[in-house]
């Protein structure tokens, strides 16, 4: 099964945490370093910071599927197509006017946050019935990329508010893996 | 004797006519615009169930919108409901009880409902007019929020050399008819509506 076994690999990932901010990896995550054959290398992150920018973890929360591009094009080709299923881009209003992923609606985080004195009738446009959600639309909660945390934020307050795990699930990648794949991006409506 | 007999037919048959037409126009429009959530006692339960519909003062803003939520909702609740949703299901107290946080302001209250216009709008239904999501309500909520274009006017003016009430009341409001509200907004300044002095501060009625 493992090719090149001759590298009797010693793998230490170890995650130093440091006290000086921003963390730039992830929440406590400076930087990782790994030990191959005796050769140490460390890996760490140019360009954005966490926080905001934390790479997230691959699970939004317990029972809310990943999922990937093909899963999203299949989505958006069932579920969305046939009235059951919304693409929701969790990004603030001019992050999702400048770029999105086709046929994506725009719910801002914030807006699901129990913070929000309205978030009942946001929730009854999701098709719940106070408590009831077996009319809710089925979600795919995205943000800007795989250190956006707005979706995973969005989907835990979904949650919260008693949504079913069941017809929520997270596009880890966002907009930026999208992209980077060649994918159609539209404006936002 | 047949002409009162007749009479009465045709008055009878008159209001039939009225009847049916407008039973068959609630019914139009509650299978074309009826958003799924539009039910009565769901938005009902919603806001009183949340707590500070409840225990807000119903002169502040937040409160406002929960009271015209009910009252358009108690307005359309006529309309005939062609869920097929038995009522077994109508759900209790909204046990989504939302704890006030910074985040509770006028930018949320309108990218809430900025939100959920666009949710209707991407689901292909529109909202029943006045309920959330809809066009009507979302014009509701930005004249309660206080952000539409109400303060046209000034508090205060003060009076130029060569002002008369009337010109001030067309500089102002752009309507010479509002010298008679802004004289008597200023008596306690003006014995008379030609007795302007410059520099004299004149308090301005709403409109």
């Amino acid at each position: 099964m493992i090719k090149g076994a001759g590298l009797a690999a010693l793998t230490c990932l170890s995650a130093t945490a440091i006290a000086a901010d921003p963390t730039r990896i992830s929440s406590g995550i400076t930087s990782a370093t790994v030990a191959i054959a005796g050769e140490t290398s460390t890996i760490s992150r140019d360009g954005a910071a966490c926080p905001p920018a934390c790479i997230q973890p691959m699970i939004a929360a317990e029972g809310i599927a990943t999922i990937g591009e093909l899963e999203v094009l299949a989505f958006l080709e069932g579920a969305v197509t046939n009235g059951t299923g919304l693409l929701l881009d969790t990004r603030l209003p001019g992050a999702y006017a400048a770029g999105t992923l086709p046929g994506a609606v725009n719910v801002p985080e914030p807006t699901l946050q129990g913070s929000n004195p309205y978030r009942s009738d946001l929730l009854s446009a999701l098709g719940a019935r106070g408590s009831d959600f077996s009319g809710a639309f089925e979600l795919v909660l995205f943000a800007g990329g795989a250190d956006g945390p707005e979706a995973g934020e969005g989907l835990r307050a979904l949650l919260e508010a008693g949504y079913p795990a069941a017809r929520l699930r997270y596009y880890r990648g966002g907009l930026a893996a999208w992209q980077a794949l060649g994918l159609s991006v539209s404006a936002g409506q | 004797m047949i002409r009162m007999v007749l009479l009465s037919l045709a008055f009878l048959g008159v209001t039939a006519a009225l009847l049916v037409v407008q039973s068959g126009y609630t019914e139009r429009r509650g299978s074309e615009g009826r958003a799924p959530e539009v039910t009565r006692a769901s938005l009902l339960s919603e806001t009183v169930g949340t707590p500070e519909a409840r225990d807000t003062a119903p002169v502040t803003p937040e409160a406002m919108p929960s009271d015209v939520d009910r009252i358009v909702a108690q307005a359309l609740a006529a309309t005939p409901e062609p869920e097929p949703v038995p009522p077994t299901v109508l759900p209790e107290a909204s046990p989504v009880l939302s704890p006030r946080g910074d985040l509770d302001d006028d930018a949320l209250r309108q990218m809430t409902w900025a939100t959920m216009a666009r949710l209707n709008e991407a689901a292909g239904r529109s909202a029943a007019p006045g309920l959330p999501g809809s066009l009507l309500h979302t014009i509701v909520q930005r004249s309660l929020s206080g952000q539409a274009a109400s303060k046209v006017a000034p508090e205060t003016y003060e009076v130029q050399p060569g002002d008369s009430l009337a010109g001030i009341a067309k500089k102002i409001y752009g309507d010479i008819n509002m010298s008679g509200p802004l004289f008597a907004a200023n008596q306690q300044l003006l014995q008379r509506p030609d007795d302007l002095k410059a520099g004299q501060r004149l308090s301005l009625p709403r409109q």
